[in-house]
């Protein structure tokens, strides 16, 4: 169950600045359109700027980057939004988290916010921690009567199952609005849309991608993945929604690779909550960017036919 | 695995505690419950691994066993152990800092190494950590042309950091002292013993693992905690 | 090869790779600027600076700020 005291403390702006995620535009960029498109047609206008980079959060974990040099770049990308006077929105929950955790001890520790200012007043800007940022499920969910008045492709007999991912409910316990546990407010959206609705055992079981260990650990991250697979492709949905980049490129590419691998035929679509937004809005099939997807293009098309194109 | 308890570093944790910029806190809480443990996605496939211990080892200055250990470095990053932690212990922070001081020690540089073409590469020349590369020969021929998917979505066809944006991150890394630390990464070589010239595989020490050389030697790293991985050994258990 | 940890660090005890981790630990998060570290920032600068005009400008608008800084840093006295 929503935390509707949380919810309830969401804005809802006219502008909010688009953080773009590096997975989100280089591998689905379905997730960039649909997330502005749906965004706007909900009445809050995204603003953009070429300026921003990747959160870091990948190098920092990968141990590339020590946390003084990620820090700054945390509070730069910030202040980018600051200085629009706007809150931010992520479509990754890396994004989300390390944007969130590294603002959030920045601005409880004068001292570390003083050094990375002098930093970034060297290139003329300012971290002021003013900037709130909010996952785009989150917005979605603050928006959802809105989403209710404008959905022009009901999801209609559409079986789908959720995945929520670790770094938005698990590493943010205390800022996301549902409980890390038993999250449903995803569910709802679904229902909202005239989607049903299917659970799966593994729920609440990580994607697998680990950070690094796709690449350092393969054979870890693939038996992890299997065993989420298997759980899904027990409950058989048409499509799987993810609400992270990183889990949707795993969950995506490794049904291929186990299939290639091991002989299996693992056939879930994955969508990103942006997407399958979109797709209920009625936002053009192109932009929806399904060709981008690996796993379960004929399942797509199906739904597609039968939702309406 | 027998360690003498006067080997342990006592005080170990309350001094490094400061330093840390508060990156580790609390870490003393512990109930000891076993509740990250139990939904820890990485223990579910490897049985050594068990961030309680690490946790423990930490608190009472056990600090060798942690950081050659192999088990340091099987962490997810998923944040599970935090969401279900009754004192709200942030393991993957400890994490990623002892993995820092694992590298300073000398173990898994050959992990990092991996990695380091991702910043070096795409972070600091793009300002996009994951590039539009595609390794896996089907997923190229499935997907084709990303930048044409993006044209037909409504984007420009590729996503661009300006020029600025580069040059304003180039510099944090630079004066972070974050470019000098990967170019130490970067002068690691890997050597792979099915490659291996004679001469090298004689001055190899370590035989098993890919070691050395460049400036830093990398150490061998130990299951510390319990039986090596894999999910033939998990689920025997 | 050793085949545990324990042979492999030999004489040295917990305590000597602790102390090797926090002095390492206290170097990376020191928030101080003393005069080697403030030369190792100069070439990341220069090389912002020669990146266009406007990177100039952002760097000279801040060297009002970085004088003091530096005077500190050479005569590693702090001002009153
Ligand atoms: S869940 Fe928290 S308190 Fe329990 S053992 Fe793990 S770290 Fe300690
Ligand atoms: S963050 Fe690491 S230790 Fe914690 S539950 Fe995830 S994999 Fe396990």
């Amino acid at each position: 169950m929503p935390r509707l005291d949380k919810v309830a403390q969401i804005p809802k702006p006219e502008q909010i600045f688009f953080f773009k995620s590096c997975v989100a535009s280089n591998k689905y960029p379905g997730i960039e359109a649909c997330g502005t498109e749906s965004l706007r047609i909900l009445g809050v206008e995204p603003v953009e700027s070429d300026e921003q980079t990747c959160c870091g959060g990948f190098v920092t974990f990968a141990n590339v980057a020590a946390p003084t040099a990620s820090m700054p770049a945390v509070a730069r990308n910030l202040s980018l939004a600051e200085e629009k006077n706007l809150d931010t929105c992520v479509v990754c929950n890396g994004c989300w988290t390390f944007l969130n955790e590294f603002g959030h001890f920045m601005n409880n520790n004068a001292e570390v916010k003083g050094s990375v200012n002098m930093m970034l007043n060297m290139m003329g800007r300012e971290y002021k921690g003013t900037s709130h940022v909010f996952h785009i499920a989150e917005m979605y969910y603050r928006l959802k009567d809105d989403i209710s008045k404008h959905v022009l492709r009901p999801l209609k007999g559409v079986k789908i199952a959720t995945h929520y991912g670790c770094h938005y409910l698990g590493g943010g316990k205390y800022s996301a609005i549902d409980d890390a546990q038993m999250p449903t407010y995803m569910e709802e959206l679904i229902d909202l849309m005239g989607g049903t609705v299917v659970p799966y055992a593994a729920n609440r079981e990580c994607c697998g991608t680990g950070f690094t260990q796709i690449i350092n650990g393969k054979d870890l991250s693939l038996d992890h993945t299997q065993r989420k697979l298997d759980s899904v492709q027990e409950a058989d949905p048409d499509m799987l929604i993810v609400q992270c980049p990183y889990c949707h490129s795993q969950l995506d590419r490794v049904q291929q690779q186990l299939n290639f691998r091991q002989g299996v035929n693992y056939q879930t679509p994955v969508l990103h909550i942006a997407q399958l937004v979109g797709m209920a809005l009625g936002l053009p099939v192109s932009q929806l960017a399904f060709a981008a997807h690996v796993s379960g293009r004929e399942r797509l098309e199906n739904v597609l036919d039968r939702v309406g194109r | 695995m027998l360690e003498q308890v006067k080997d342990w570093d006592d005080d170990f944790y309350e001094t490094f505690k400061p330093i840390a910029m508060g990156f580790v806190n609390e870490a003393e809480k512990c109930l000891q419950c076993g509740k990250c443990t139990g939904q820890c996605p990485a223990a579910a496939v490897t049985p050594s691994y068990n961030p309680r211990k690490i946790i423990r080892d930490l608190v009472y200055g056990n600090v060798k066993r942690v950081l050659s250990s192999v088990e340091l470095w099987q962490c997810f990053f998923c944040s599970g152990c935090y969401s279900v932690c009754p004192m709200d212990i942030n393991f993957p922070f400890f994490v990623f800092m002892f993995r820092l001081a694992a590298m300073n020690e000398g173990y898994g540089w050959e992990d990092v190494k991996q990695l380091e073409g991702y910043a070096e590469k795409s972070y600091l020349k793009d300002g996009i950590t994951v590039s539009t590369f595609e390794r896996n020969p089907f997923v190229m021929d499935n997907i084709g042309d990303i930048s044409k998917i993006r044209v037909e979505a409504g984007l420009p066809p590729e996503r661009t950091v300006s020029p600025r944006g580069i040059a304003e991150i180039n510099m944090i890394s630079d004066l972070s002292g974050m470019t000098a630390f990967m170019k130490q990464i970067g002068g690691v070589e890997l050597l792979d013993c099915t490659t291996c010239t004679d001469e090298q595989a004689k001055r190899c020490k370590t035989k098993p693992m890919p070691s050395k050389v460049g400036k830093i030697k990398t150490h061998h790293r130990y299951y510390n905690y319990g039986e090596p991985g894999g999910k033939k050994n998990a689920e025997a258990r | 090869m050793a085949d545990n940890f324990m042979e492999e660090y030999g004489k040295e005890t917990s305590r000597d790779v602790s102390m090797r981790t926090k002095k390492y630990f206290s170097d990376l998060f020191s928030l101080e600027m003393p005069l080697g570290r403030m030369m190792k920032m100069m070439p990341g600068m220069l090389k912002f600076m020669m990146h266009g005009k406007d990177t100039r400008e952002d760097l000279f608008k801040f060297m009002p700020q970085m004088m003091p800084m530096m005077k500190e840093a050479i005569t590693g006295k702090k001002e009153g």
